[in-house]
C-alpha cells in the first residue's frame, strides 16, 4: 500500500496546457476517482501518475519518494485500459501471465497466481480462450485480473466500465467495489460518469479544464459543492439552476427574485449587495410539486421510472425545472402547478465567479 | 441430405457469375492462354525463325534418353546452376530484404521530427526502375571508376580494386546488394501500414507489465504483423524468382550469376529454341506454384494451431 502525493503537476502538449498545477493527496488505501467532462485532464493526470506520461513541473511522490525518473514497472502500478488492451493473439492465461515472466517467478509459481486470481474472478473456464471468443464483461476481468496477479500496490482504472452495457456497468461497478475490499490498495479510478464517482469512491476529485475543481468524500460533494461546475456535474438529473436578482439585505438573510416570486434565502448579507446576480441552484429531489407557495411552472413531460418520477416543468419567465418525485406521477402534461422549494436545501453562486455564497447557519 | 436451392438463391448465382465474368475473362486471355500456349510450345521442337509448323515431341525438351545418353533440360548442368542461383538469390535477398525494410518500417512508425520526409526518401529506391537501379550500382561498383573502391581504398579497407561484378565469388552479391537496395521499401511500406493497424495502448500494457523492447517485438509486434509478414514474403519470393533485369544489366549472360530468367532469355532469343525455352519457363512456374503453395499451407498450419489452442 502507498499514498500518492501529487504536488503542483503541470503538463503541456505543445502550446496546449492540459494540467495547470494539480494538487492531490491520495491516502494508502483509498480509492479515489478522478471525474470530468472529456478532456479535463483526468486521463492524462492516470497516465502521468503510470508512467506512460511524463510532466513538465510539479512533484509526483509515491510513500514521499519521487518517482519521475522510474519506469512504470518499477513504481510497482498495474493499469486497466478503457479498451481492456488484451494482447489479441494470447490465450487468457498467456495474457495474465505475461507480465510476470519476465521477473522472478518459476513456472509453477505463475501458474498457481494467474489460476488464484482467475478462480477469484470466475475465469477458470476461460484460461484457453483467447480475448476474441470472450463477451465484454470477461474481457474487462481478464484486464482486472491481469492486474491484479502482478500485485501492484497502487491500481490504476482508466475509464474501465465506459464499452460496457449498462446492466453489465452496474455490476462489474459492484465488482470493483468488492474488490478494493479485499486488496485494500490504494486505486486511482477515472471515469467521467458521475454515478461510478459517487458509489466507488472514497474521496472525488473533480476535475474541469486542466484544474482540481473540489475534493472531498462523495456525499460531502454532493451537499455542499464550492461552485457551479461541481454542483451540476454531480447529481442526476443535473440540478436545476435559477438566476434571481438580490433585492433587500437583512439580518437574516437577503430576498431574492428570482422565477416570478420573491423569497427570503440564507445567504450572508456581507457576500452580496443590492442588486447583484445570484444563481440558485436546486436538486431535483428537494423541490416539490403541488399546492402552496411556489414557482407558478407548467408540465411538459413526465417521465415514469416505476420506483420514481421526473416531472419537466417549464416556469412562466421560461426557466426549466425538474423534480425528482417518488412512486408514479400524479402530473398530467399541460397542468399549470406550483414547484415548492426549502431555501435551506438551495444552493447559492455568485452568478459572476460562480463560487458557491456563504449561508447562514 | 441436399435440399433443392430455393429460386432467389439461383438468380443471385447468376449475378454473382455475372459480376466475375470480367475478370474471368480477362485472366483467361492474358494468363491462361499464354500458359497454355507455352506448355504446348514445350511439348514442340518450335523455333523462334519459324512457328509455323512445330512439331510434337513429348517430353524430350524437359528429359530424353536416345538409348545410349540421357539429354534434355533436367540434365543440363547450366540449368540446374541457374535454378541453384536463383533459389539462393531468392532466399538471400529476401531475407535481407525483409530484416532491413522491417527495421526501416520499424523506425519509420516512431515519431520523430522529419518523419514524414525520411518516409518519402526511404521510397526512392523502390520508385527508380530496376534497369536504371543495376546501371546505377554498376557504376558504383565499376573496378576503376567506381565510387565504391575508391571509398574502399581511401579508408584503408582493400588494396586494389576489386572487379565487384566481374568476380564469381562477389558478382552474386553485387547483384543481391542491388535488389535489396531497389526493394527494401517495399517491404518497409507494407510492414509500416500493419504496424500502423496495431493498437497503441498493446504497448502501453505490455510497458506497463515492464516487458524488454525486444520480447515485446517477438512476442507481440511480430506474430501480429505475421499475416502482412507472409503476403510480403510471398510477393517478394515471387519476384525474386523471376529476377532478370538486375542480372541482364549487371553480368549478362556469365553462367556463374544467371537465373532462370536469364537462362530463358538465352534459350528463346540467342538460341531461338522456343521448345526448351518453354519448358524452362514451365518448370520457372511450377517452382513459383510450389513457393506458394507452401507459404500458404504454412500459413494455415500455423491458423489452424492458434485456433486448436
Amino acid at each position: 500500500m502507498v499514498n500518492l502525493s501529487i504536488r503542483n503537476l503541470v503538463k503541456q502538449f505543445g502550446q496546449y496546457q492540459a494540467l495547470n498545477g494539480i494538487n492531490i493527496e491520495i491516502d494508502h488505501g483509498e480509492l479515489v476517482v478522478l471525474v470530468g467532462p472529456s478532456g479535463c485532464g483526468k486521463s492524462t493526470l492516470l497516465r502521468i501518475i503510470s508512467g506512460l506520461e511524463g510532466f513538465d513541473g510539479g512533484e509526483l511522490l509515491f510513500d514521499g519518494a519521487q518517482v519521475v525518473t522510474k519506469p512504470p514497472k518499477e513504481r510497482g502500478i498495474a493499469l486497466v485500459f478503457q479498451s481492456y488492451a488484451l494482447y489479441p493473439h494470447m490465450t487468457v492465461f498467456q495474457n495474465m501471465a505475461f507480465g510476470l515472466s519476465n521477473s522472478r517467478f518459476s513456472k509453477a509459481d505463475i501458474r498457481s497466481r494467474v489460476s488464484k486470481v482467475a478462480r477469484s474472478l470466475a475465469l477458470e473456464g476461460l484460461l484457453d480462450r483467447l480475448p476474441k471468443q470472450l463477451s465484454g464483461g470477461q474481457r474487462q476481468r481478464v484486464a482486472i485480473g491481469r492486474a491484479i496477479v502482478r500485485e501492484p500496490k497502487v491500481f490504476l482504472f482508466d475509464e474501465p466500465l465506459s464499452n460496457l452495457d449498462a446492466a453489465l456497468r452496474s455490476q462489474m461497478r459492484l465488482e470493483i467495489a468488492k474488490l478494493h475490499q479485499q486488496l485494500s490498495t490504494t486505486m486511482v479510478y477515472v471515469t467521467h460518469d458521475q454515478a461510478e464517482a459517487m458509489t466507488l469512491a472514497d474521496k472525488i476529485v473533480v476535475m474541469n479544464k486542466g484544474s482540481v475543481e473540489q475534493i472531498g468524500r462523495p456525499l460531502d460533494l454532493y451537499k455542499k459543492p464550492v461552485n457551479l461546475f461541481v454542483a451540476t456535474f454531480l447529481g442526476s438529473p443535473r440540478m436545476n439552476i435559477l438566476e434571481g436578482v438580490v433585492s433587500e439585505l437583512r439580518p437574516d438573510g437577503v430576498t431574492l427574485d428570482f422565477a416570478g416570486i420573491s423569497k427570503l434565502v440564507p445567504i450572508s448579507g456581507e457576500a452580496v449587495k443590492q442588486g447583484d446576480r445570484v444563481l440558485v441552484g436546486l436538486r431535483p429531489e428537494d423541490v416539490t410539486v403541488g399546492e402552496g407557495v411556489g414557482i407558478s411552472a407548467k408540465v411538459e413531460i413526465v417521465e415514469e421510472m416505476g420506483d420514481h418520477h421526473l416531472t419537466y416543468l417549464s416556469s412562466i419567465s421560461g426557466q426549466s425545472i425538474v423534480v425528482k418525485g417518488a412512486g408514479t406521477s400524479p402530473n398530467v402534461v399541460g397542468d399549470t402547478l406550483s414547484a415548492v422549494l426549502d431555501p435551506s436545501r438551495c444552493h447559492y453562486f455568485d452568478s459572476r465567479t460562480e463560487l458557491a455564497l456563504p449561508v447562514l447557519s | 441430405m441436399k435440399t433443392a436451392m430455393p429460386p432467389q438463391n439461383y438468380a443471385r448465382v447468376k449475378t454473382a457469375w455475372l459480376f466475375i465474368a470480367p475478370m474471368l475473362i480477362v485472366l483467361a486471355a492474358v494468363a491462361a492462354w499464354p500458359l497454355l500456349n507455352t506448355a504446348y510450345y514445350s511439348l514442340t521442337n518450335a523455333r523462334l525463325s519459324d512457328l509455323s509448323d512445330p512439331s510434337f515431341i513429348g517430353l524430350r525438351n524437359y528429359l530424353n534418353y536416345n538409348g545410349y545418353r540421357w539429354s534434355g533440360l533436367l540434365t543440363s548442368p547450366i540449368w540446374w546452376k541457374a535454378v541453384l542461383n536463383t533459389l539462393w538469390f531468392m532466399a538471400v535477398s529476401v531475407s535481407l530484404e525483409v530484416v532491413i525494410g522491417f527495421g526501416v518500417a520499424l523506425v519509420l512508425h516512431h515519431q520523430f521530427p522529419g518523419r514524414g520526409l525520411a518516409r518519402v526518401i526511404s521510397l526512392i529506391p523502390w520508385a527508380i526502375p530496376a534497369v536504371v537501379s543495376a546501371q546505377i550500382w554498376s557504376w558504383m561498383l565499376h573496378e576503376q571508376f567506381g565510387i565504391i573502391n575508391d571509398f574502399l581504398m581511401v579508408i584503408g579497407a582493400i588494396e586494389t580494386p576489386i572487379a565487384w561484378a566481374a568476380k564469381p565469388s562477389t558478382a552474386m552479391w553485387a547483384i543481391v546488394f542491388a535488389d535489396v537496395w531497389g526493394t527494401f521499401p517495399f517491404i518497409a511500406l507494407l510492414m509500416l501500414a500493419a504496424l500502423q493497424t496495431l493498437p497503441a495502448d498493446l504497448y502501453e500494457a505490455a510497458k506497463i507489465d515492464g516487458i524488454s523492447p525486444i520480447k515485446v517485438f517477438f512476442k507481440i509486434t511480430l506474430p501480429l504483423t505475421m499475416p502482412a509478414l507472409v503476403v510480403a514474403v510471398i510477393f517478394r519470393s515471387l519476384d525474386a524468382l523471376r529476377i532478370f533485369d538486375l542480372v541482364y544489366v549487371m553480368s549478362g549472360r556469365n553462367p556463374q550469376t544467371m537465373t532462370i530468367s536469364v537462362f530463358i532469355r538465352q534459350r528463346l532469343v540467342d538460341f531461338q529454341d522456343i521448345g526448351t525455352g518453354s519448358a524452362a519457363s514451365m518448370l520457372l512456374f511450377i517452382i513459383g506454384a510450389l513457393v506458394v503453395i507452401i507459404a500458404l499451407l504454412t500459413r494455415t498450419l500455423r491458423l489452424s494451431e492458434v485456433n486448436e489452442s
